[in-house]
C-alpha cells in the first residue's frame, strides 16, 4: 500500500521539541512508506501543494498528516486529497502538536511518542476504505404537536416559507394557555388577541392542514421522512413529514394536593389562572382583604417539585396590581420566597406595584384555616422570624407549571427523552435548548420547562428556522460512518436494537436478524460495543483497526 | 429565492447562532465583528451555569463551524459606521481597522509573539487586564479566525515608528504586513440583525464597595478570567500570588438600584454568582464562602436545584447587601445587615466578587443611532414581547442581550426567533 507522510513543523512549535530528522529517518525504512515529506507549515499553500502533488507523483493510497489536531483544518487537508485524486476517507490525521509536542519539553520522549503515533495512524490508516457521503431525498413538511402559542408560532413561520405544514390540537380550539389569559403581561392585551390572529392567519392558508380535537397515534420513520398517523374526529389520517416540533405546552399546577390551602373546598381560594377569565370585571366588595400566595406548586420539596415555574411571580404581582387598583381601599398582601421578577420591564413593574400599596411579606405559608367570616392564612413571617394569623376575604394561588398530561405518551412515540420533572429533555441546555437527540425532532416552548409567552414565541419560531434550514434543500447527506451488519454472524438477539438511540436498527422477522437503517443512525457505535457476536461495526471504524492501532502505540521502537 | 445578504452585527453566541441558522437556510452571511476574534463574552467564561460545563468546550465548535461555512464573510476588527435605507434593504459602510498580519499567511505558530520586544508588557482586554501579552498577539488559544493580529496601540512600530521589529523576522510565512492600512468597505445587505451584546456594570463608583481603591476587591467577570485554564493563572485562582481561603460574593451590584439607574434585574447574576461559588469549592476545598443577595432569581431550568446544591455545598446566603468594606491588618471585612436575623454583621474576607450587573454594549448607543433604532430608558434596543426581534426599522433585527438581559439558553432561543424574522423579511424583498 503506497502511503505517504507528511510532518508539519508548525514553525517551532512541533521541530522545537520533536527531532523531526529522526521521524524522517524512520519511516522512509517502513514497509509501505513510499514518501515522508516535511514542511515548517503543511496548512500554508506551498505546504498544500507538496500533499496534492505527491498524490498524484507517487500515485498515493493513504494519506498520514502529521500536524495539529484533527479539530483544526480537518475540511481544507480532506478537500486537499480530493483534489489529489484520492478518496478523502484514506486521509488520517495524527495529532503530534496537542498530543505530542506541547505536553512535555523532553526531546527524546517526545520524539518516541510521536514515531508511535504516527505508527499508529499509519496501521489504521491501512484498515481505511474508500466511503461516500450519500445523499437522500427529505420531505418538506412539518408536524407540529401542540397549537398553543409556541407551535402556533412555528407553524405560521413554517407555512409562510411554503411548507406543508400539520398542525394537532388536542382541543377544540388553537391558541393554548395564552388564549385563557385576560390580561396579558406585559403588552396588557387580552391573550385571545394574539392568539386569535396567528390562528386566523393559519386557517386561510392552503399549505396549514389543522386538526383540532386530534392526537398523535403512531411515529416512525426517519429523519426527513417520518411517519405519523394522527386520529381526528373523522378517522385516522396518515401523513409523511421531513420534521416535528412538539410544543404540548404545559399544565396548570392542580392545588388540590396541598390540602392545608383548601383549594376546592373553599370557594374563597382561586388560582391565577381562574383569576385571568374574569379579571376584567371583578365582583370584589370595597376594602376587601386578598392575600395572594407565590410558589403555589413550585420550590417544593414537600411535593417534589424543586424547580421555580419562572412566571408566577410576575402573575402574582400582575393580580395583585390589578386588585389593588380596581377595588377601592382594598388590601392586598403577596406571600413569596424570593420574588422573582426577572423578565423586561418585570423589576419596574415590582417597584411600581409596591408603590400601588401592595405589601410584600417574605413568608412562608403553612395552612389556611376556613372560618365563616374569614380565611386565617397562618405562617411564618421569614424576615421578622415570627409566626402571624391574618384575616383575608379572598386567597389567590399563584399556580406553577405541571409537565404536560401527554408526556409520556408523546416521549414514547416518538422516542425522546424526559427529564427528571418529566418536561421534555433537550439535547444540550444552552447552546441546543429546542433540539433533541433526533435529529429534525424539536422541543419548543413550555414542553421543555416553564417559559413565559416571549420565550416561548422564541422557542417555536427558533426550532421552525432551524428545521427549514435542515429540509429547504430538499435532502440530506449522511455521514458514511454508520453501522453495518453481517449477516452471517448475527444471532439476532437484539442486543444492539435495544442499545439504539437513535432507533435504527430494525429486526427482520423472516431472517432472524437486524438490519441497520442508515439514514436513522448517528454513527455512535453503541450497537458495535453491545454486540455479543461482533457482527454489527461502524464503517470506518473496525475492530481489527484499533487493535492495530493499539498495538503500533505499544510496540518498540 | 435570489441570493439574499444578511449583515449581522456581533459576533458572539447571539451573533453566531443567527448566522448559522441563516446560512442553513441558504443566505449569504457578512458577520461583523469589532474585536480581533469572534466568541463573544461567553469564550471568556471558565464555565456555564447550571450544568458547570466548560464554556469553551461548547462554544468553539460552533466557532469553527462559522469560520468553515462556505456561506458566511467574516469580517474582524469591523464596525459599521453608515447605514441608509434603500428600497427594502440597506448601504452598510463598513470600517475594517488593519491587523497588520496577512490571515492567508500566518499560521498561527505564535513565534511573532515570543520575539516581540513588547511580551509581557501589555495589558490584555480579554483577561480583563489581568494578564499581560506582547505587542502581536492572539487573543485567546481558541481564537476564530486562528490569525496573530498588531495592537496599533502597543506596537511600537505602529505608534511610534521606531523598532527592531523582531516579528518580522521571527516569522516564517512572512505574514507580517505593516503597510497595512484602514479599508471603508461598502455593501447592499438585504437585512440586517444587530447583536452587540452587552458590557458590564463599572462598580467604580460605588465608593463603600471599595472597588478600585480596595485590593481584594474584583468583578465577576475578573474573577471569571482568574477561574478559567486560558487565564493569567492558568485557572489556578490566585490574587497577588496568593490563593484566597475567605471568599464574599455580592449579588445586584448595579442591578435592581435606582442609584445606579438600573432598575432592571439583570438575570444572570445569581446563577453565576452560583457558579463562582461552586467553582470555589471544588478548588478550595476549605474555603470559607459567603453570597449577599436580595432575591436569588434561580428561575431557569436546573437552577433552583443549582441553587439548592451550592447551599448544601456549605456556601452562607445573607439576605442583604453589604453597606461598607474596609481593609484590615488581614484582608478585608465586610459589614451587613442580615435581614433574616436583623443583625449587623461583620464578616472577614480575603476575596471579595461583586455580581455586576450588564449594561447595554458600549457601541449600542451609537449603532442605534447609525440605524435610526428606538433605545429604552436604560438602552437597550427597544422590543415587545409578541415579536421580540423586532425593531423600529423593518428589515433591521435584534437578538441577545442588546434588547436586555438574557442568559446563554434565552440569547441562543432569541437569535433563532430573529432569524426566523429575517428570513421572513428577505423573503419578500424586491433583488436590486
Amino acid at each position: 500500500m503506497k502511503t505517504g507522510i507528511f510532518i508539519c513543523h508548525c514553525g517551532h512549535n512541533i521541530k522545537g521539541t520533536v527531532d523531526i530528522e529522526r521521524l524522517k529517518e524512520y519511516f522512509a525504512g517502513l514497509d509501505n512508506v513510499t514518501s515522508v515529506e516535511d514542511y515548517p507549515f503543511m496548512c500554508s499553500e506551498p505546504g498544500q501543494a507538496l500533499i496534492k502533488n505527491n498524490i498524484e507523483k507517487y500515485g498515493l493510497e493513504r494519506v498520514i498528516i502529521s500536524a495539529c489536531t484533527k479539530a483544526l483544518h480537518q475540511d481544507m487537508f480532506k478537500n486537499l486529497v480530493k483534489e489529489g485524486g484520492l478518496n478523502p476517507f484514506l486521509l488520517r490525521r495524527v495529532s503530534i502538536r496537542e498530543h505530542c509536542s506541547w505536553t512535555g519539553e523532553d526531546k527524546e520522549k517526545n520524539t518516541l511518542k510521536a514515531i508511535r503515533l504516527i505508527k499508529a495512524g499509519i496501521y489504521a490508516g491501512s484498515h481505511y476504505e474508500p466511503l461516500e457521503e450519500k445523499q437522500v431525498s427529505v420531505n418538506k413538511s412539518a408536524l407540529i404537536i401542540g397549537g398553543g402559542i409556541s407551535g402556533m408560532s412555528a407553524a405560521a413561520y413554517l407555512a409562510r416559507t411554503g411548507m406543508d405544514v400539520y398542525l394537532v390540537e388536542k382541543q377544540d380550539e388553537l391558541g393554548g394557555h395564552v388564549r385563557l389569559i385576560g390580561d396579558v403581561w406585559p403588552v396588557r392585551i387580552r391573550g385571545r388577541e394574539i392568539t386569535e390572529g396567528i390562528a386566523e392567519e393559519l386557517k386561510g392558508m392552503e399549505n396549514v392542514h389543522i386538526f383540532t380535537s386530534s392526537r398523535l397515534v403512531s411515529f416512525g420513520g426517519s429523519f426527513g421522512n417520518y411517519e405519523a398517523t394522527i386520529e381526528t374526529p373523522e378517522g385516522e389520517k396518515k401523513i409523511i413529514v421531513g420534521g416535528v416540533i412538539v410544543a404540548i405546552g404545559f399544565n396548570a399546577f392542580d392545588p388540590t394536593i396541598k390540602p392545608e390551602l383548601q383549594y376546592g373546598k373553599d370557594t374563597r381560594v382561586v388560582t391565577t389562572l381562574e383569576m385571568e377569565e374574569g379579571i376584567r370585571d371583578l365582583s370584589l366588595k370595597e376594602g376587601a382583604r386578598v392575600a395572594i400566595l407565590h410558589c403555589i406548586g413550585s420550590r417544593d420539596e414537600t411535593i417534589g417539585r424543586l424547580y421555580c415555574s419562572r412566571i408566577c411571580c410576575i402573575n402574582a404581582i400582575k393580580t395583585a396590581q390589578i386588585i389593588r387598583e380596581r377595588i377601592k381601599d382594598s388590601y392586598v398582601e403577596s406571600f413569596y420566597m424570593d420574588v422573582r421578577s426577572h423578565p423586561r420591564g418585570g423589576e419596574e413593574f415590582y417597584e411600581d406595584t409596591q408603590e400601588k400599596g401592595v405589601f410584600f411579606t417574605r413568608a412562608s405559608i403553612s395552612e389556611i384555616i376556613p372560618e365563616t367570616h374569614a380565611l386565617v392564612l397562618r405562617g411564618e413571617d421569614t424576615l421578622l422570624g415570627i409566626p402571624f394569623e391574618r384575616e383575608f376575604d379572598l386567597v389567590v394561588l399563584s399556580i406553577g407549571m405541571s409537565p404536560p398530561e401527554d408526556n409520556q405518551k408523546i416521549a414514547g412515540l416518538l422516542k425522546i427523552t424526559l427529564d427528571k420533572d418529566r418536561f421534555f429533555l433537550e439535547a444540550h441546555p444552552k447552546l441546543r435548548p429546542y433540539d433533541t437527540a433526533l435529529k429534525g425532532i424539536f422541543i419548543a416552548g413550555t414542553c421543555s420547562g416553564p417559559k413565559d409567552m416571549e420565550e416561548s414565541i422564541n422557542h417555536g419560531r427558533a426550532s421552525a428556522v432551524k428545521l427549514y434550514g435542515l429540509l429547504n434543500l430538499g435532502y440530506t447527506f449522511i455521514e458514511p460512518f454508520v453501522a453495518y451488519v453481517d449477516e452471517k454472524r448475527c444471532s439476532g438477539c437484539r442486543m444492539c436494537e435495544q442499545a439504539c438511540v437513535a432507533k435504527a436498527i430494525k429486526f427482520d422477522e423472516n431472517l432472524h436478524i437486524v438490519r441497520v437503517e442508515e439514514a436513522a443512525c448517528m454513527g455512535c457505535g453503541l450497537c458495535n460495543a453491545t454486540c455479543p457476536s461482533s457482527a454489527i461495526s461502524l464503517k470506518g471504524y473496525k475492530d481489527t483497526m484499533i487493535d492495530d492501532e493499539i498495538s503500533a502505540l505499544i510496540e518498540a521502537v | 429565492m435570489a441570493e439574499r445578504h444578511v449583515l449581522v452585527i456581533g459576533g458572539g453566541i447571539g451573533g453566531i447562532t443567527a448566522g448559522l441558522e441563516l446560512a442553513s437556510c441558504g443566505v449569504e452571511v457578512t458577520m461583523l465583528e469589532e474585536g480581533p476574534s469572534i466568541g463573544g463574552r461567553m469564550i471568556q467564561l471558565d464555565k456555564t451555569f447550571p450544568t458547570l460545563d466548560c464554556s469553551s468546550c461548547t462554544l468553539t465548535p460552533r466557532m469553527v463551524e462559522v469560520a468553515l461555512n462556505s456561506k458566511i464573510e467574516l469580517l474582524t476588527l469591523s464596525t459599521p459606521i453608515e447605514v441608509s435605507k434603500i428600497q427594502r434593504g440597506f448601504q452598510v459602510k463598513i470600517r475594517k481597522r488593519p491587523r497588520y498580519v496577512n490571515p492567508s499567511r500566518c499560521t498561527a505558530c505564535g513565534l511573532c509573539s515570543d520575539a516581540c520586544v513588547m511580551k509581557g508588557r501589555i495589558k490584555h482586554e480579554f483577561d480583563c487586564n489581568l494578564g499581560k501579552r506582547a505587542a502581536i498577539y492572539i487573543p485567546f488559544p481558541q481564537a476564530v479566525p486562528q490569525k496573530y493580529l498588531i495592537d496599533d496601540k502597543g506596537c511600537l512600530f505602529v505608534s511610534r515608528g521606531r523598532c527592531k521589529k523582531a516579528c518580522v523576522d521571527a516569522c516564517g510565512p512572512d505574514a507580517i504586513d505593516f503597510s497595512e492600512k484602514e479599508e471603508i468597505i461598502e455593501r447592499y445587505f438585504n437585512a440586517i440583525i444587530v447583536a452587540p451584546g452587552f458590557d458590564l456594570y463599572d462598580p467604580t463608583e460605588k465608593k463603600e464597595l471599595g472597588y478600585g481603591t480596595l485590593d481584594g476587591v474584583i468583578s465577576g467577570i475578573e474573577f471569571e478570567r482568574l477561574c478559567s485554564v486560558t487565564g493569567p493563572t492558568a485557572g489556578e485562582i490566585r490574587l497577588d500570588g496568593r490563593v484566597p481561603k475567605r471568599f464574599y460574593f455580592i449579588q445586584c451590584v448595579g442591578s435592581r438600584d435606582r442609584q445606579t439607574n438600573a432598575r432592571f434585574c439583570s438575570r444572570v447574576c445569581c446563577m453565576y454568582t452560583a457558579k463562582h461559588a461552586n467553582i470555589v469549592r471544588d478548588r478550595i476545598k476549605d474555603a470559607q464562602i459567603y453570597i449577599s443577595y436580595i432575591d436569588v432569581r434561580a428561575y431557569g431550568k436546573g437552577y433552583e436545584e443549582f441553587y439548592r446544591n451550592t447551599q448544601d455545598a456549605g456556601v452562607f446566603y445573607i439576605r442583604g447587601i453589604p453597606g461598607e468594606i474596609v481593609k484590615t491588618d488581614d484582608g478585608l471585612l465586610v459589614r451587613v445587615e442580615d435581614m433574616l436575623s436583623g443583625e449587623i454583621r461583620e464578616i472577614e474576607t480575603d476575596i471579595v466578587i461583586l455580581a455586576t450587573g450588564i449594561r447595554p454594549h458600549r457601541g449600542t448607543e451609537e449603532l442605534c443611532r447609525i440605524m435610526s433604532l428606538e433605545r429604552d430608558e436604560y438602552g437597550f434596543v427597544m422590543i415587545n414581547a409578541v415579536e421580540p426581534s423586532r425593531t423600529n426599522i423593518d428589515g433591521i433585527f435584534v437578538c441577545g442581550m442588546a434588547s436586555g438581559p438574557k442568559d446563554i439558553a434565552d440569547t441562543v432561543a432569541s437569535a433563532g426567533e430573529a432569524a426566523a424574522r429575517c428570513m421572513e423579511y428577505v423573503k419578500t424583498v424586491d433583488s436590486i
